[in-house]
C-alpha cells in the first residue's frame, strides 16, 4: 500500500506543480478528469484528508471552467497547496518508525475513528447550522448537547447533508423524517424538545453521531402529549461562558500545523447578555476574491473583543437578518450560543441559537417552519435557471 | 520574525505586517492562477523584489528568503526556458512560499489573539491592585 501511495503522491505532486506553472488558463477537462482519477484512488488507500482536497479542487477547477459565478480564487489556490503539500509529506513519510511517527502519518492519512455503538442518549437541540457549497453539497448540522451518561455535557454533532438538486435553502430538509423512524418524527419537531434516541453511532474524536442502519436509530420525543416545547435549562451553557483567563488556556493549547487552513477552529462559547453594534459591511464583492462580510461588534461582561462575521451568501441570508433584528433590540438577547473561530487575529462567532426567556431559538432558520411534504417536495426538485 | 515576537509589535506594526503578508498571498496567487509564463518575465521580477525588501524590512526572513529564490530560478527560466527542470523548481518554490504564507497567517492569527488576552488580563490585574 506504500508504494501506490508513493506513486500517487508522486504524480498529484507533479500535476500539482504543472498546474501552478501554466495557471489556470490551460486547464481543460482531462485535467479535472485527473483529478476524478486522484480521488478515486485517495478514496482506495484510504488517504481521505488528500481525498477531501482533491475533491474540493475539483469543485474548484469545475466551477472555473463552466465560469460558475461561485468559483474562489484563493480556496482554489488553498486546495491546490493542500494536494502538493500532502502528497510531499507522505513521499517524505514512511508509515514504519516509532509509535508517535505513525500516529503522526495515520493523522495525515485523516481515517476516521471507529463509529461505537450507543445503546441510548438523552439529547437537546443547542444549535443548528446551514451549509450550502454550490455544485457540491447542502444540508444541516444539528448540535446536541448530551443530557446523560457517560456524554453527559458533550456536545454532538449530526449532519444532514445531501447533493444539492436545485435547492439554494438547506431549511427545507427539516421537513424530511428522521429515516426509518418508528413513529415517523420530521427533523423540524427535534427543534424544541427533549430528545432521547437509541441505537446510535458515535465518531468519539469527530464528536459526531450518526445514524445506525440496521437496527436503526430511533429518535423518541419526550413530554409529546403535554406541550409542544420543553423547557430550556439555560444553565446548560455555562460550561462554556468563558473567562479570559479559560479562554487564554483553551487558546494556548491549539497546536498550528501547515495543513491548517487560515481560520482556527477555537470550540464552542455562550455569550451572556451580549449586545450588538452593526451590521457594517467589510471586504470585497467584486471579483473572484468574494471577501464581502456582515460584521457586528458583539459587547459583553467577560471583556475581550468578539464580532460576529458573516460572509455575504445567500444561505446566510436568513442567519443575518435574525442577528441584525437582535442587534436592534436593547438588551439584545439572554444569551448567544455559537462556534467560536479565530480569523486574523479575531475572536469571531457563528451564531448556532440564542436565548430569550427560557426559550432557544435558531437564527439560521425562518421562523415558520410549517412545511407540507407537497412543499418540501417542490423544494428539493425545482430546477433553477442557470 | 517569530509570530512570537507580536508582543513587542505596536498595533500600526501589525497592520503593517498583515498588509504585507496579503500583497504576498495576493501576488503569488496571481501568478498561480495566470501562469509564469502568461506575462515575459522579466515584468513578474520587480513586483517580486518590492515583496521580497518589504519582508526583509520586517525581518519576515523564512518568506524573503523563498521570494529570492524564486526570483533567481525565473531568471535561470530565462536563459533556459525549455529545461523541465527549471520550471518545476519554480512550481515547487511557488507552493513552498504558499506554504510558508499559510503557516504563517495561522501563527499570526493564534499570536494576535493571544495577545489580546495577554493586555486585557494585565489591564484588569492593574484595575483590581
Amino acid at each position: 500500500m506504500q508504494i501506490q501511495l508513493d506513486s500517487l503522491s508522486r504524480e498529484i505532486k507533479n500535476f500539482a506543480e504543472v498546474l501552478s506553472f501554466n495557471g489556470l488558463n490551460l486547464v481543460s477537462q482531462e485535467n479535472i478528469r485527473q483529478i476524478e482519477m486522484f480521488l478515486q484512488q485517495a478514496s482506495q488507500l484510504q488517504a481521505f484528508r488528500l481525498a477531501t482536497s482533491l475533491r474540493y479542487l475539483h469543485v474548484e477547477m469545475d466551477r472555473f471552467i463552466t465560469h460558475h459565478p461561485a468559483f474562489n480564487i484563493e480556496r482554489y489556490v488553498f486546495f491546490l497547496n493542500n494536494c502538493w503539500l500532502f502528497s510531499n509529506a507522505f513521499l517524505a513519510k514512511s508509515t514504519q518508525g516509532t509509535p508517535k511517527q505513525i500516529a503522526h502519518a495515520s493523522e495525515l492519512m485523516g481515517k476516521p475513528s471507529e463509529p461505537v455503538d450507543i445503546p441510548g442518549m438523552k439529547l437537546r437541540l443547542i444549535g443548528i447550522e446551514k451549509v450550502y457549497l454550490e455544485g457540491a453539497m447542502f444540508g444541516i448540522i444539528f448540535h446536541f448537547l448530551s443530557t446523560n451518561g457517560e456524554l453527559k455535557q458533550n456536545i454532538v454533532k449530526l449532519s444532514l447533508l445531501q447533493q444539492p438538486k436545485g435547492v439554494v435553502n438547506p431549511e427545507v430538509l427539516l421537513g424530511m423524517n428522521i429515516p426509518n423512524n418508528d413513529p415517523p418524527i420530521p427533523f423540524f419537531l427535534l427543534l424544541k424538545k427533549d430528545v432521547v434516541v437509541k441505537n446510535i453511532k458515535l465518531l468519539e474524536k469527530e464528536a459526531t453521531i450518526q445514524l445506525a442502519q440496521a437496527p436503526p436509530s430511533i429518535f423518541s420525543l419526550s413530554n409529546l402529549a403535554t406541550s409542544d416545547v420543553d423547557p430550556f435549562p439555560i444553565e446548560i451553557f455555562d460550561q462554556h461562558d468563558l473567562s479570559l483567563k479559560e479562554l487564554y488556556s483553551r487558546i494556548h493549547a491549539n497546536e498550528i500545523t501547515p495543513f491548517d487552513a487560515s481560520v482556527l477552529n477555537a470550540g464552542y462559547l455562550y455569550v451572556k447578555n451580549p449586545s450588538l453594534d452593526g451590521p457594517r459591511k467589510e471586504g470585497d464583492t467584486q471579483g473572484y476574491y468574494q471577501t464581502s462580510a456582515t460584521v457586528f461588534d458583539v459587547m459583553h461582561d467577560r471583556g475581550y473583543p468578539l464580532q460576529i462575521r458573516l460572509q455575504v451568501k445567500q444561505v446566510n441570508d436568513k442567519l443575518i437578518d435574525n442577528i441584525a433584528l437582535v442587534a436592534k433590540k436593547k438588551p439584545a438577547v439572554k444569551g448567544m450560543f455559537g462556534r467560536l473561530t479565530l480569523e486574523r487575529g479575531k475572536f469571531v462567532l457563528y451564531p448556532l441559537s440564542c436565548i430569550d426567556e427560557n426559550r432557544i431559538w435558531f437564527p439560521c432558520l425562518s421562523m415558520d417552519m410549517k412545511l407540507t411534504n407537497k412543499d418540501l417536495l417542490q423544494n428539493l426538485y425545482k430546477q433553477t435557471k442557470p | 520574525m517569530d509570530p512570537c515576537e507580536l508582543i513587542e509589535l505596536t498595533s500600526d506594526d501589525l497592520d503593517e505586517v498583515w498588509g504585507i503578508f496579503d500583497l504576498v498571498k495576493m501576488n503569488l496567487t496571481d501568478l498561480l492562477v495566470k501562469g509564469v509564463d502568461s506575462a515575459p518575465i522579466d515584468s513578474h521580477l520587480p513586483i517580486l523584489n518590492g515583496l521580497k525588501s518589504r519582508l526583509a524590512a520586517m525581518s519576515m526572513t523564512l518568506i524573503a528568503d523563498l521570494i529570492q529564490n524564486l526570483i533567481e530560478a525565473l531568471q535561470e527560466y530565462k536563459g533556459n526556458a525549455r529545461d523541465p527542470e527549471c520550471k518545476t523548481r519554480i512550481s515547487a518554490i511557488m507552493l513552498k512560499i504558499m506554504t510558508a504564507a499559510r503557516l504563517f497567517e495561522s501563527e499570526m492569527n493564534l499570536e494576535t489573539v493571544k495577545r489580546q488576552l495577554v493586555e486585557r488580563m494585565e489591564g484588569s490585574l492593574c484595575k483590581s491592585n
